[in-house]
């Protein structure tokens, strides 16, 4: 069964291009446009490293999952097909779990294989970089998990994203605290040991309690319709 | 009381404006929440009243014309 | 024994009717205390309690702020048990409990802040500064907009209280792992800022008004939110026979 839904959704993706490439070239196109906004901040000389990177690396990321999270139920749900799904699933619990998991991997998953070619662009030093990977990696599924939260009660909404957004940054918040902490302790020599704990605490947190909260969202949205 | 004069007590040895402004600031919340919440009260109550004016009106002109009074409500 | 009455007050928990009955006299309560309260901790705060060795008088306005900010979080964290209650028992009362916290959270988070920061200027040197405290209320605000908004986005009764419950829970979780991340942040990045819980204990001539007053904000809130629930409770049992007894003086509740 599991394998059956993993397939299923892997088609879905294969499909849907679109979903995972937006995401993807919002990211570098902020991240070009912040390089171009603020040339200073940025020094790629060598023996500087950039204040400014690890933070402004996070919160595009953080912006781009939010982007990415808004057609994260929208398609299936105003097709139906999200119904069927919830309805015919013999443990609901694992095909959000799967949905999540799908997810990640289109979106978070990517960022954090990009996050050392963007924190270049950046300005990270290059002792940073393998950081950057294991944050972005430790860090974005709880912004998945998290985020599915807030996608399963905006679905039905016009123009959720605003809502979307009010809800789920402040999810994000202590991801985003860690992360960008981490980073710039690797920047600057320090250990990294307390925020690769924190970070997978937190999506641990995220995993145990997301996908019981998500459940109950998709029901309120679909009764909704 | 630990100010020597109702002048001190006042400008609060410099800090006054901070001070009153703070007191003021809150007095206004709690105030305005007061009597907000006491609107809602009261506009529950008066709505409700209302309905049930409504509903006996038009109960007393059915009983009325069943009874067959040729009486116009006037 | 004692479990199955305590069964049954759980049940007539859900009764609406049963809770404007009982509220009758605690609205009063609560109200005249908040009053008594509130006025004695201020004027014990402003006149009689000593100036900070440090801060001066400045640091009187810390009688309105801490209470302020202590029962922001409070409010909030009430939604989100109701919100638990809600859910699993399914009780409808919660909503209204919910609803009714809602307006005087967002209102006591924003004073929170104001305050906050208006004894900051002459303390500290600076309208605002990003610390950790500062962030934490500052996210609790947009917490409480979030279910503000939420709520104005779902038409449907049922379904917007089953959504707010839902939201209410998680931002309650959310908030310890906030103000620890928030913490951590601020201890690596900002310089140490004087709070008064760094320095060494208060004496009592300076905690006693807070304590009196943080009983007299929570009397407050105590006296709104039941205030709140009543006129919410009135609406939705609008077509109910005791209310409009109640209403037109036939009988009580």
């Amino acid at each position: 069964m599991i394998r059956g839904a993993l397939v299923r959704e892997w088609q879905v993706l294969l499909r849907a291009k679109g979903a995972v490439i937006n995401p993807l070239a919002f990211l570098l196109l902020t991240t070009m446009l912040f390089v171009i906004a603020a040339p200073d901040a940025i020094t790629t000389a060598t023996d500087e490293a950039s204040a400014v990177a690890p933070g402004v690396l996070w919160t595009l990321v953080l912006l781009t999952q939010l982007l990415a999270l808004d057609s994260m139920y929208r398609r299936d749900f105003d097709s139906g097909v999200l119904e069927q799904t919830l309805v015919s699933a013999q443990v609901p619990f694992v095909t959000v779990l799967i949905r999540i998991f799908m997810q990640w991997l289109s979106t978070g998953f990517i960022m954090a294989c990009l996050g050392p070619v963007l924190g270049v662009m950046l300005g990270l030093s290059s002792q940073a970089l393998p950081a950057t990977a294991l944050a972005l990696l430790l860090g974005t599924p709880a912004l998945s998990l998290l985020g599915s939260v807030g996608a399963s009660v905006t679905v039905g909404f016009n123009r959720g994203g605003v809502i979307l957004a009010l809800l789920v940054l402040p999810l994000f918040l202590p991801t985003l605290v860690f992360g960008a902490d981490m980073v710039m302790a690797a920047q600057a020599g320090r250990s990294v040991m307390p925020q690769v704990y924190a970070l997978s605490l937190i999506s641990l947190v995220a995993l145990a309690l997301a996908p019981f909260a998500t459940l109950a969202g998709l029901k309120i949205s679909l009764e909704m319709q | 009381m630990y100010f020597d004069s109702f002048a001190e007590f006042l400008l609060m040895g410099k800090h006054g404006f901070y001070v009153w402004m703070a007191y003021g600031i809150t007095a206004a919340v709690l105030l305005g929440s007061w009597l907000s919440a006491r609107q809602a009260f009261v506009n529950a109550k008066q709505q409700i009243a209302r309905e049930i004016e409504l509903a006996d009106r038009s109960a007393s002109v059915t009983n009325r014309d069943r009874e067959g009074f040729d009486e116009s409500e006037t | 024994m004692l479990g199955a009455s305590l069964k049954r007050l759980w049940h007539k928990l859900g009764s609406p009717r049963w809770f404007f009955s009982l509220t009758t006299r605690w609205v009063t309560f609560f109200g005249w205390s908040a009053a008594v309260l509130l006025l004695w901790g201020a004027i014990w705060g402003l006149a009689y309690a000593p100036a900070d060795y440090q801060q001066g008088n400045s640091f009187r306005i810390m009688y309105v702020h801490v209470p302020a900010a202590m029962l922001a979080q409070s409010l909030y964290i009430g939604m989100g048990v109701a919100g638990f209650i809600g859910l699993v028992w399914r009780m409808k009362l919660t909503d209204v409990a919910i609803s009714a916290c809602l307006p005087l959270g967002m209102v006591i988070t924003a004073l929170a802040l104001f305050s906050g920061s208006v004894w900051g200027r002459p303390t500290w040197g600076s309208w605002w500064e990003w610390d950790g405290r500062t962030v934490s209320t500052l996210v609790l605000f947009f917490l409480y907009v979030g279910i503000y908004a939420l709520r104005e986005a779902i038409a449907e009764a049922e379904l917007r209280a089953r959504a707010s419950a839902l939201i209410a829970m998680v931002g309650t979780v959310n908030i310890p792992i906030i103000k620890y991340s928030v913490e951590w942040w601020n201890t690596l990045h900002q310089p140490a800022s004087f709070g008064l819980t760094q320095k060494p204990a208060m004496p009592s001539e300076m905690w006693l008004p807070l304590l009196v007053m943080v009983l007299g904000f929570y009397c407050f809130a105590g006296f709104i939110v039941l205030l709140r629930m009543r006129s919410e409770i009135l609406q939705r049992e609008m077509n109910a026979r005791w209310v409009g007894d109640w209403i037109t003086g036939r009988g009580a509740p």
